[in-house]
């Protein structure tokens, strides 16, 4: 299976493009009021329709 | 949790006797329900032979259904009962197109979380346009593989494959949040890293790929075993060279009967097309039917009644999954058993015996048309198609701010996250700015006249989908 992203090896004259999150901390601008990054994952605790950790798929 | 109690049924027996517990399973019951699940019909237009409602039968049978105006009222008293979170179902809800948009209209405003159950079928750009406008809806989209000889063979309708994957686009391109739901059956499981590579090409974020859980029609035949543990090595190995900005899981194949068995207190409720208001998916015990008894009545009587003999009795006969399709009562096979309320149609006087309806005629499967019999073919043909959607998304900028360069420069969104892009991405940024990926890729052709157009277009995807997961661009069609 071919790498989607495609080859990070570097060409001449052309830099592969790079996203990277930062800690809010180490970051140039104002932080967050929590200090958060990344993803929050709320997983709701209750067995409710939206989880589908009970549900049958289809 | 360790695994073991994930997924053995004997130990978290024995874990219960021993009054170990774990902290996320409720012992009591909400005085009002916190969800509701609503199946707005079970007729479909796929004829999925696994399908856990059952519904080609169900589409032709034709069983009454409760009318526009009832499910107004039923959602009408979920909000009123306090509702965070309604799931349309079906079926497929949009053979009640009209219903489903206008019930989604009603609810959105409330604040309340909405998740639509769909296989993509109908959602043209018009209802795309519509499901745009609705904030905080999830779309589940139901994709069983990379091509469509792999879907259309499993939902039996030719023309599928491409219309749950162009649905799915024209959901992205509106910035409508989508989860991609695969069903893992035998005949797929060997695909599954094509079509996580194919997912992560369109732009989705969240998949999900979930065993056949032996209820509906699956319960009728087949052999549905699927092997878990190569598919996560599978998922491992993708989120390694991809990156996990696109979230996998892969549920348990018992995941259902493990709920069963760990009886945690139901939080949320679910109504049937008859009018029939049960626990949940898997838990076949009717306590009312609207609109006779009121969601509140019936609601009541699942505080009541959940933890039922019978229902402990049914459940406790279940061991593992492929114990589901001999149960006393199977899911969606057998009519639901009345526990109080006004019975369901059907199930009024004698319900129909244990697999009564196992033997009813099904709709036959047509076979794929994009078929030519060869996998990696198929494939090629069906990357190409994926590719040009994507290719073809356009963007605006989110509500950022960018400083630095030139070169690096570092980019902070309105939520307080921050990135740093080096300066190839950050070109890329700008120049995908109100621009498809395609454009941009024009763009950038003569600059970088070195790098193969097809290496050009695969970075150019990759950083469209890295800043627009981080809210750096936003698809041009989103609302706001």
């Amino acid at each position: 299976m071919d790498d989607p992203r495609q080859s990070r090896q570097g060409l001449g004259g052309y830099e592969p493009p790079e996203v990277a999150d930062l800690p809010a901390a180490d970051g140039p601008a104002v932080t967050s009021a929590d200090g958060s990054v990344g993803d929050a994952s709320p997983g709701p605790e209750w067995r409710g329709p939206g989880d589908k950790a009970g549900e049958p798929g289809g | 949790m360790p695994r073991l109690l994930d997924e053995s049924f004997t130990a978290r027996r024995l874990a219960r006797r021993l009054g170990w517990r774990p902290s996320t399973l409720r012992a009591r019951v909400p005085a009002r329900p916190v969800g509701a699940k609503l199946e707005l019909t079970h007729s479909c237009n796929l004829r999925c032979g696994f399908c856990y409602t059952d519904s080609p039968r169900q589409t032709l049978m034709r069983p009454l259904e409760l009318s526009d105006e009832q499910w107004h009222h039923v959602t009408e008293q979920a909000a009123d009962l306090g509702v965070i979170e309604v799931v349309l179902s079906g079926g497929e809800p949009f053979l009640r197109r009209d219903l489903v948009l206008a019930l989604l209209e009603r609810l959105a405003p409330r604040g309340i979380g909405l998740t639509l159950n769909t296989n993509g079928w109908f959602i043209d750009d018009e209802v795309a346009d519509r499901l745009a406008t609705f904030p905080g809806l999830g779309a589940h989209i139901s994709i069983d593989g990379a091509t469509p000889a792999l879907h259309d063979g499993s939902r039996g309708v030719p023309g599928s494959w491409r219309r749950a994957i162009d649905a799915t686009s024209r959901l992205l391109d509106r910035g409508v949040k989508v989860q991609i739901v695969q069903v893992i059956t035998p005949d797929n499981q060997h695909a599954f890293g094509d079509f996580l590579e194919q997912m992560w090409t369109l732009g989705v974020r969240s998949v999900r790929a979930t065993p056949v859980v032996q209820v509906g029609a699956a319960a009728r035949s087949g052999r549905w075993g699927v092997n878990r543990d190569r598919l996560r090595r599978t998922a491992r190995e993708f989120s390694r060279r991809c990156g996990e900005d696109m979230r996998i899981v892969i549920q348990h194949g018992n995941a259902g009967v493990l709920a069963l068995n760990d009886e945690a207190a139901p939080a949320a409720l679910l109504v049937r097309p008859s009018g029939a208001v049960l626990m949940d998916s898997l838990h076949p015990f009717a306590f009312g039917r609207v609109p006779e008894d009121s969601l509140g009545d019936c609601w009541a009587r699942i505080v009541e009644g959940w933890r039922d003999p019978r229902i402990s009795d049914w459940a406790g006969s279940l061991r593992n999954s492929r114990d589901l399709p001999s149960s006393s009562v199977v899911p969606y096979l057998d009519d639901e058993v009345a526990m109080a309320g006004t019975p369901a149609p059907g199930a009024e006087g004698a319900p129909a015996g244990p697999r009564a309806h196992a033997g009813a005629p099904v709709p036959a499967k047509t076979a794929p048309r994009d078929d030519s019999g060869d996998h990696a073919e198929n494939l090629i043909r069906a990357r190409a198609h994926v590719r040009r959607l994507a290719l073809s998304r356009r963007y605006r900028l989110g509500e950022v701010r960018m400083g630095g360069g030139p070169g690096d420069r570092h980019v902070r969104v309105a939520d307080g996250r921050v990135s740093r892009l080096n300066g190839t991405a950050a070109l890329l940024a700008e120049t995908l700015v109100d621009r498809s990926p395609a454009e941009a890729v024009d763009q950038l052709a003569g600059r970088f006249a070195d790098v193969e157009r097809d290496r050009l277009e695969g970075d150019v995807l990759a950083t469209s989908r890295a800043l627009s997961r981080r809210g750096i661009l936003v698809a041009a069609g989103a609302a706001g």
